[in-house]
């Protein structure tokens, strides 16, 4: 298989995205790395309000989160869930990709509980950047919708041979 | 685990993508890295305000204004080439993740100031020998960790 760096391009011109970051100087750097790969609309927010009255207006296809936002990691947290949570809201299944300088186990499985789509742990590179862009883009999910969950289905197909240890599940 | 009251969702379809014939994936990679090399350049505007917001709690720690300021730090250093700031910032994260509201004042001062000098001393990289000499005398301190991470949040 190919890696990822060697194939061509995707064309990312149709993608428009959403990049929340309270950070200034981060933001607008994500923001031009996602230009630089071509993105055909990039927005900033800088908090949780802001993000909510963009995409009112303007939605996107993809979004950036920084889980520290203002004050604490829970600002980033609410707003997967409270994103999720509405079903009438037509951005409700937009792939988010979230960025944080926490990348231990516990805070992986908090964003995925929220609902994220997938974590990319700072520091930031180029290339990680490309590729989780390009998956979740390019391999949309389903969702699952449980009493109370909404997110991503992450589950692989279920391999009727394997008789090893079942590790998505994780005990909390 | 997916029980009988779950049920799948499709998502509305997102924009096609196609491939660039003329471009590959590496080559835009390469214009991404160039703008994280431009903006490693640019000072530290990205710092400033946690930077402030350190110096600011030196005289006065407050564990959990610590702890977000030097979290954000932690992740955003590394990104501009600041690596030993990151090393400090996550010794200082997990310190304070350890200890609680056990956090001895004088040893968040000591890990605070540590973190404010690799800055003001533009120890950028890994800070080279005068880097190395800093975390090792900083692992000395009591309660703070050397390797791993037991983080549940800050408490």
């Amino acid at each position: 298989m190919r890696a990822a760096a060697s194939r061509p391009a995707l064309n990312f011109a149709p993608v428009r995205a959403l990049v929340i970051d309270g950070n200034a100087p981060i933001r607008r750097v994500i923001g031009d790395m996602l230009r630089a790969f071509g993105l055909g609309q990039v927005n900033e927010a800088d908090s949780v309000q802001r993000a909510f009255l963009d995409l009112a207006v303007r939605p996107v296809d993809v979004i950036l989160l920084d889980l520290l936002l203002d004050t604490s990691m829970e600002e980033g947290l609410d707003l997967i869930r409270r994103l999720r949570a509405q079903p009438s809201h037509r951005q409700r299944c937009v792939p988010i990709i979230v960025l944080s300088g926490q990348a231990e186990p516990l805070a992986v499985a908090q964003a995925r509980d929220a609902g994220a789509s997938d974590f990319l742990a700072k520091p930031l590179s180029s290339a990680r950047l490309y590729q989780r862009l390009a998956t979740a883009l390019s391999l949309q999910r389903n969702f699952v919708q449980a009493p109370e969950f909404f997110g991503p289905d992450r589950r692989r197909r279920r391999d009727p041979h394997y008789r090893g240890v079942d590790r998505r599940s994780i005990r909390r | 685990m997916i029980g009988a009251v779950a049920t799948m969702v499709r998502p509305p379809p997102g924009p096609e993508l196609r491939v660039l014939h003329n471009v590959t994936a590496d080559e835009l990679i390469a214009r991404g890295h160039a703008v994280l090399e431009r903006a490693a350049g640019d000072g530290l505007d990205w710092a400033a305000v946690d930077i402030a917001g350190l110096q600011h709690l030196l005289d006065a720690p407050d564990r959990m204004a610590i702890w977000r300021h030097a979290h954000d730090l932690r992740g955003n250093a590394g990104t501009f080439g600041w690596m030993l700031a990151t090393e400090v910032a996550t010794l200082l994260c997990r310190y304070i993740d350890r200890q609680g509201d056990g956090s001895d004042m004088r040893t968040l001062r000591a890990l605070t100031g540590a973190l404010l000098v690799v800055f003001t001393e533009r120890l950028k990289g890994d800070g080279g020998a005068a880097g190395a000499g800093l975390v090792k005398e900083l692992c000395r301190l009591p309660g703070v960790p050397t390797s791993g991470s037991n983080w549940a949040g800050p408490v």
